[in-house]
């Protein structure tokens, strides 16, 4: 069974008397261990799917499987313990807790997680290490660069070992040399570690490094493609 | 229709002829009420009995007066009070107290105060006002034929040194008193003052018993009793000094 | 949760102005609160010292007809074995029985009328301390010494001095007119102008005989430990044990003067007022002051919420920063509490108009008020301060709780 499986979701935002129609009935499945990205112009769609697979926002209609369970059906409450437990995030801005530490950063999920303090320590400084990042534990955001605060959040999203990592456009804020930087460092996660990333990028160097591209244009899915070693794979 | 008329003028006639009384005989009754237990002098044995709610007692006294200005009074009894004086001259008022030798003169803060434990206060014995001379009267009974009596009602004229809002004074139709009552100024009756036993004393015939009822403690009364008086003695001044106090 | 703490404190150092302004505030309540209400409760314990003391004791006995009238030989029955009753009860501090008359007191060229306090000497001293307001000579002595001690004005009036001879004159009980010779002993300023001008005490066992009422008592006064209403009641219940069914009326000074009773409920009303008023104006800083730093952290909550922190872990980080602010604030605010409390203590308040005490009924008041320090004037403001922070912190806790998640990230 796939990890993520989406069926007929549509979603619509009310404006004023209009209805925007961000997703007009999406399909799609992902696997366990993909590193796939979905892409489009703005507006097409791609961030929405995102959030909702995310637990973030909700379909108008459809279903959402994700790790086995209907988001759909969840209350918010239940969508938090979900995104918590099994869900692993990285933002474009970065978006860490400017008053923790890298470690304190990367280990936020475990604390409310609940895990032991020593465990969650070990762990947090362990991400913190496979992102690069040794030695730079008790650095607050401020005095971390922009790759490296992209790198804690990382570390921070994959710290709780989570089912899925959603990022949305995360080298965007990145020059090009640290977007690759990051960018082999996600793909040896996922190659080394299996930890699965769902992109909405438009970084064609993301895009030219990922597995599979799904475009989206107008709320529907325009194209779905294997690309890159996976073609060769298959 | 004249034979009528003159009947009712007739019928008129007696009273209009006795509301011609002049003010002149009027104060001439006053002052004799006034003076009814004075001369020009006298010197009188009398017996007060007092009633309280808490004690009753009765003192025996000697009391010398020249005139209203002074007054010497000396208590004879009962022992424990025996040689307790009280001296008036004008409006000033001492004690005499024999246990410590010592004269206190009354403070004018304290002259509304009891007067030996009776129920004369203090401004009594000084009483510097008359009813002949204080007061403006209206006569609302008199006696007709040697029937009835006198009711004169009397109101304290405004800066005279009394302390009632109104007095009304009964007398007989022999000019001797009845009753004197006393009013505050919303018009209560404070006390009253009966007049009693009308006996002749040296020559004179008087009320011998004096009781003075205050209307606000129900059963108690201070009575004054004449045991003996005589008119006209000749006192000396020098009995009304501080050095004959002692 | 001792992340959540970690994170709530370092918050509050964020912005350090911000919250120094805020704590600073919120510790000036506290000091204001602490040294005001102690100044107060000063100010009233005088006034109580001076109203018990002076008047009425806390707990009165006297015959059902002595209010009313204050006649003589409306006494109390067995006075002296309620009294002994009295001072074996644990609930009651002191005891004092009175006897009263009024009489002409003076020498040959100066008469006052006064009121005569016929006092146990000892037991009347250590009630109201009247030994240390004599302004000369000394305290009552022996019965049958015939000594009277003299309110400061009366003395002036009389023209007297200490070692100077009085003579008294009353009407007594029994109708006869009581007399005595009295030296004067000393020479007190009571603070009851009713009583430094027309008082005069002398041994109740010498009133007793001058108004030939021995062995009676008009009046017994009863102190209870102390000023507070359960102290009160013992008293009262002891009292009205001890006098059991005697024809006497037992009252306390608060239905005995229930116009002064009235202005110390005032005092409890006015600090409550005070304490309310500081409490909400530092409320109403902490409300602002989390709530600005909540709306600049809208992207941050959203963050946190969407990895998974629940709207309850928002209430409490908030909250947390409220605890953490308020206990910097109250720290803060005892010690500078402490240091106004101090200097309230020690030099006090001089409210003195034209160097006058001031007058609180009939009575005068010592113009330099000290405050006095309880326990509870440390603890409330402190506990109130910091509990209506913390309870004005859950408005913007709420709101915190409620930002939209997808909202907050979209303003990027």
């Amino acid at each position: 069974m796939a990890l993520v499986t989406i069926r007929d979701l549509k979603r619509e935002y009310h404006q004023g008397d209009f209805v925007v129609q961000a997703l007009r009935g999406v399909d799609l499945d992902l696997e366990a261990g993909s590193f796939a990205a979905l892409m489009g112009p703005s507006g097409s769609g791609k961030s929405t799917l995102l959030n909702i697979i995310g637990g973030l926002d909700e379909p108008t209609s459809g279903s959402v499987v994700v790790d086995g369970r209907d988001l759909a059906t969840m209350t918010p409450s239940e969508r938090a313990d979900m995104r918590r437990m099994r869900l692993g995030f990285v933002f474009q801005a970065y978006n860490l807790i400017p008053v923790l530490t890298a470690v304190e950063n990367a280990e936020f999920v475990l604390v409310l997680q609940g895990v032991p303090p020593a465990e969650r320590r070990a762990r947090a400084r362990e991400a913190l290490a496979e992102v690069g990042l040794a030695g730079l534990e008790d650095r607050r955001p401020n005095q971390l660069s922009g790759g490296q605060q992209q790198r804690v959040a990382i570390a921070r999203a994959i710290a709780p070992r989570p089912a899925i990592v959603l990022a949305d456009e995360p080298t965007a804020n990145l020059d090009s040399t640290t977007s690759h930087e990051l960018i082999d460092l996600m793909r040896s996660l996922n190659r080394d570690a299996g930890v699965t990333f769902l992109f909405a990028t438009h970084d064609q160097n993301l895009l030219d490094r990922v597995d599979r591209v799904v475009r989206l244009v107008d709320g529907h899915i325009e194209e779905d493609r294997l690309v890159g070693d996976a073609v060769a794979e298959h | 229709m004249k034979t009528v008329l003159s009947s009712l003028l007739l019928l008129l006639l007696p009273v209009v002829a006795s509301a011609q009384e002049t003010a002149a005989e009027i104060e001439a009754l006053l002052r004799k009420t006034d003076d009814v237990a004075r001369g020009d002098s006298s010197i009188a044995t009398m017996e007060m009995h007092v009633k309280t709610a808490s004690y009753e007692r009765t003192m025996k006294m000697k009391a010398w007066a020249q005139g209203t200005d002074r007054t010497l009074v000396r208590i004879l009894e009962p022992a424990k009070d025996a040689g307790i004086a009280t001296l008036k001259v004008d409006e000033n008022l001492w004690n005499y107290l024999p246990k410590v030798d010592r004269t206190m003169k009354i403070p004018s803060g304290m002259m509304g105060g009891s007067w030996m434990g009776s129920h004369f206060t203090n401004d009594d014995l000084v009483q510097e006002s008359r009813l002949s001379e204080d007061f403006t009267w209206t006569v609302d009974a008199r006696p007709s034929g040697g029937e009835g009596q006198w009711t004169i009602a009397l109101v304290p004229k405004p800066e005279a040194p009394v302390v009632w809002g109104k007095v009304v004074v009964e007398i007989r139709a022999d000019e001797l008193p009845i009753r004197t009552t006393y009013y505050d100024e919303k018009g209560k009756v404070v006390r009253t003052m009966a007049f009693e036993d009308y006996a002749a004393m040296d020559g004179r015939t008087v009320p011998r018993v004096m009781r003075l009822t205050p209307a606000d403690k129900p059963g108690e009364f201070t009575e004054m009793r004449y045991v003996e008086l005589d008119f006209g003695a000749d006192i000396p001044t020098s009995t009304f000094t501080l050095q004959a106090l002692k | 949760m001792s992340t959540l703490l970690a994170m709530a404190w370092r918050n509050v150092f964020r912005n350090v102005r911000r919250s120094l302004l805020t704590a600073t505030a919120m510790a000036l309540a506290v000091a204001i609160v602490m040294g005001i209400g102690a100044l107060q409760h000063g100010m009233f314990d005088q006034m109580r010292d001076l109203m018990i003391g002076e008047k009425l004791g806390h707990v009165q006995v006297q015959h059902p007809d002595y209010p009313v009238g204050r006649r003589l030989h409306d006494t109390v029955p067995e006075a002296g074995a309620v009294v002994e009753a009295l001072e074996r009860e644990p609930g009651v501090a002191r005891v004092a029985s009175r006897l009263f008359g009024s009489a002409l007191l003076g020498t040959e060229r100066k008469t006052e009328g006064v009121q005569l306090h016929g006092v146990d000497p000892v037991r009347e001293d250590a009630l109201r301390d009247i030994s240390e307001k004599l302004t000369a000579g000394s305290w009552l002595g022996e019965a049958g010494a015939h000594g009277i001690v003299l309110g400061d004005e009366l003395a002036r009036k009389l023209e007297v001095q200490v070692g100077g001879e009085l003579v008294a004159v009353t009407q007594a009980a029994d109708g006869s007119m009581g007399n005595e010779l009295y030296t004067v002993v000393g020479i007190v300023d009571t603070g009851s102008p009713s009583v430094d001008r027309a008082g005069a005490f002398l041994h109740r066992a010498d009133l007793g005989e001058l108004l030939v009422l021995p062995d009676q008592v008009h009046e017994i006064v009863v102190v209870a430990r102390d000023h507070s209403d359960a102290a009160l009641a013992v008293a009262l219940e002891a009292t009205q044990g001890a006098v059991g069914d005697r024809e006497a009326t037992v009252r306390s000074w608060k239905e005995v003067d229930p116009s002064t009773a009235q202005i110390f409920d005032f005092q409890a009303i006015s600090q409550w007022i005070l304490m309310f008023f500081f409490y909400g104006v530092s409320g109403v800083g902490v409300v602002n002051t989390l709530l600005m730093s909540v709306l600049e952290r809208t992207r941050e909550f959203g963050v946190m919420r969407a990895i998974g922190l629940r709207p309850t872990g928002v209430v409490a980080l908030v909250v947390l920063e409220a605890v953490v602010l308020g206990t910097f604030a109250v720290l803060g605010g005892a010690v500078l509490g402490g240091l106004f409390d101090l200097y309230l203590v020690q030099v006090g308040v001089d409210f003195s108009v034209h160097g006058e005490g001031f007058a609180f009924g009939d009575l005068t008041m010592d113009p330099v008020v000290h405050a006095h320090v309880t326990p509870t004037n440390v603890w409330q403001p402190i506990a109130g301060i910091f509990g209506f922070s913390v309870l004005a912190a859950i408005w913007p806790a709420v709101r915190a709780a409620r930002i939209q998640t997808i909202d907050a990230l979209r303003e990027a």
